[in-house]
């Protein structure tokens, strides 16, 4: 496959993957509003609602993989701010670039690797249902296989002009998008 | 007057509407209103995106870039201002919460990077990605 020639070919199957795209963007935005800093839930009573410490506690109360478990006890929670820092910020990228379509190959492994951390958190939790963070890191994975910022996004406007630009950043777009 | 856009232009267009889209959705409640954009955080999404629309449809890249830059600005104080007071949801003049600051976050970069991207007629053979 040609860099210039889309991964998917049909009129239809693009625009149903730009709508896979946004939607996946749209999953990540929609899950920032309860993760509330600056404490994101460190000091809070057993009345409050859940935020990222309790959901990132289940690596350790339910554990899913033991030496996940053992990073998370170890490393996560007793620096717990400055992970949640970049959680969130992370995840407000991953909403903000695959929403506009740019450097989405990108976007979508981080996606992926994010969706596997979730899944190693909570993914023996109670009330729980492992194949959400399956279908999560299927749903970064085909976003990355079809290059689905190609279509009505910022890749597909853009790509002609890093392609024809040959500047070391634009060659680390066009690997990107 | 005619004027001529080229992709960079409806892209600008594109994204303007995206804002108005983002906006609408302070009508819904829960999963329907992934964005938070209220208040004040309305009337900047509103104003920029109709900045946003007037650029693309006059071809005026320059203020593209601006209104990216107001976006930019506007996640700035967003996020400053979560980290600033606990236990609220929504913080701060512009009314918003991280999902906001993702939105604003978006369209400041895309709308800064299609300002910033100087107008050349692609390769012929790489017309269409």
């Amino acid at each position: 496959m040609s860099q210039s020639e889309p991964a998917v070919a049909g009129r239809i199957d693009r625009g149903v993957m730009a709508v896979v795209r946004v939607a996946a963007a749209v999953l990540w935005m929609g899950n920032l509003g309860w993760k509330i800093p600056p404490e994101f839930g460190q000091n809070a009573g057993p009345e409050a609602p859940k935020d990222l410490y309790q959901w990132t506690s289940y690596a350790v109360t339910d554990p899913v993989l033991a030496p996940y478990t053992w990073v998370v006890e170890q490393v996560v929670l007793p620096n717990f701010t400055a992970f949640a820092w970049t959680v969130l910020l992370v995840e407000a990228g991953l909403g903000a670039f695959l929403l506009i379509g740019l450097a989405t190959r990108f976007w979508a492994v981080v996606g992926a690797a994010q969706s596997v951390a979730i899944m190693l958190s909570v993914g023996n939790a109670p009330g729980e249902w492992i194949w959400s963070y399956v279908l999560m890191l299927l749903l970064h994975a085909a976003i990355f296989a079809t290059a689905a910022g190609r279509y009505a996004g910022l890749d597909g406007v853009l790509r002609p002009y890093w392609l024809a630009s040959g500047s070391r950043a634009s060659r680390l777009l066009e690997v990107a998008s | 007057m005619t004027v001529e856009r080229s992709s960079l232009d409806r892209a600008v267009l594109a994204l303007g509407l995206l804002a108005f889209a983002a906006a609408a959705t302070t009508m819904g409640r829960g999963e329907l209103d992934p964005f938070r954009v209220r208040g004040w955080g309305l009337v900047v999404t509103l104003g920029l995106g109709l900045l946003a629309l007037v650029a693309g449809w006059f071809a005026w890249r320059l203020l593209a870039l601006a209104v990216g830059a107001g976006f930019l600005a506007a996640a700035g104080v967003q996020i400053i201002q979560l980290g600033g007071e606990a236990g609220a949801v929504e913080h701060g003049v512009l009314d918003g919460n991280a999902a906001t600051f993702a939105l604003w976050l978006g369209l400041g970069v895309g709308l800064a990077v299609l300002g910033l991207t100087r107008d050349r007629p692609p390769p012929p053979s790489l017309t269409r990605a």
